[in-house]
């Protein structure tokens, strides 16, 4: 399995295009959600999965004469429900997967996947950050080292946060594995950035 | 036509229908996949997944 949190060695990957990077921008971080904010789907898919079994051995216990004639098309609503459950589930999982978060030498680069065909692409120059925060509530949360990374801009945000809107300056990312590792990754390429425009001034 | 050629017709649409959306997702993965990441395995595992339980469900009428 991938890691959640990737390092990327060739940046001139044609899969890298569509993010229009800077000449001398680096790839230092590419973050996905953690796996354990899909569970919820996971979990509503297998509960509707088992349902049809459970309505077929019910039935066939109620009315085990009436039923054997309908077989052809208990079977056909049966397949077509499961073929409608994996479409569904695949399209979840892109949804959760596709969204991305790239961490450059220059940006913060949110790629959010919302549905087929329907993706947005928020971006934030390191140079804005003003304070990074993550994070990490509960016991899962803790358990598996995952939680929100809060990036406060001097700018406009997104909206990912009801209690955190776009139009306050927060960049709100939810389900980041590792926050504070990312959190300390920013903030050091922020003072990378600082660094170089004191050096040239 | 008969109930049964209703039944199939219904069924073929959406096949059909199923068949255009997971195009459309395998065009989205084809698209947007990053090196080293897990979606030809996860989309390989769908295509078998599919594949089952389409002819599975089959199978399972004519016997």
């Amino acid at each position: 399995m991938p890691a959640l949190i990737q390092k990327v060695t060739n940046t001139d990957d044609p899969a890298f295009l569509y993010l229009n990077l800077h000449p001398d921008e680096k790839i230092e971080y590419i973050v996905r959600h953690h796996w354990l904010g899909f569970l919820g789907t996971f979990g509503l898919v297998a509960g509707m999965a088992i349902f049809p079994l459970f309505l077929v051995f019910a039935a066939n216990l109620g009315f085990h004469a009436t039923i054997s004639q309908y077989t052809p098309v208990i079977s056909l609503a049966v397949t077509g429900f499961y073929l409608f459950l994996l479409t569904f589930l695949f399209g979840a999982w892109i949804n959760f997967y596709y969204d991305i978060i790239f961490i450059t030498s220059e940006r913060i680069i949110n790629v959010a996947q919302h549905g087929l065909l329907d993706r947005e692409t928020s971006e934030l120059s390191l140079k804005q950050v003003e304070n990074v925060t993550a994070e990490i509530n509960g016991f899962f949360q803790t358990a598996f080292d995952y939680g929100v990374l809060v990036v406060e801009t001097a700018g406009e945000g997104t909206a990912g946060n009801i209690d955190r809107p776009g139009i306050k300056g927060y960049f709100t990312i939810e389900d980041v594995p590792n926050p504070n590792l990312l959190a300390r990754t920013i903030l050091e390429l922020h003072r990378n950035i600082d660094r170089d425009e004191d050096a040239t001034h | 036509m008969t109930a049964n050629g209703y039944i199939l017709l219904i069924y073929a649409l959406f096949l059909l229908f199923t068949l255009v959306v997971n195009l459309l997702y395998f065009f989205q993965v084809f698209k947007y996949r990053l090196p080293g990441d897990a979606s030809l395995t996860v989309l390989s595992a769908h295509i078998i997944l599919m594949l089952l339980v389409l002819f599975g469900g089959s199978l399972f009428i004519r016997l």
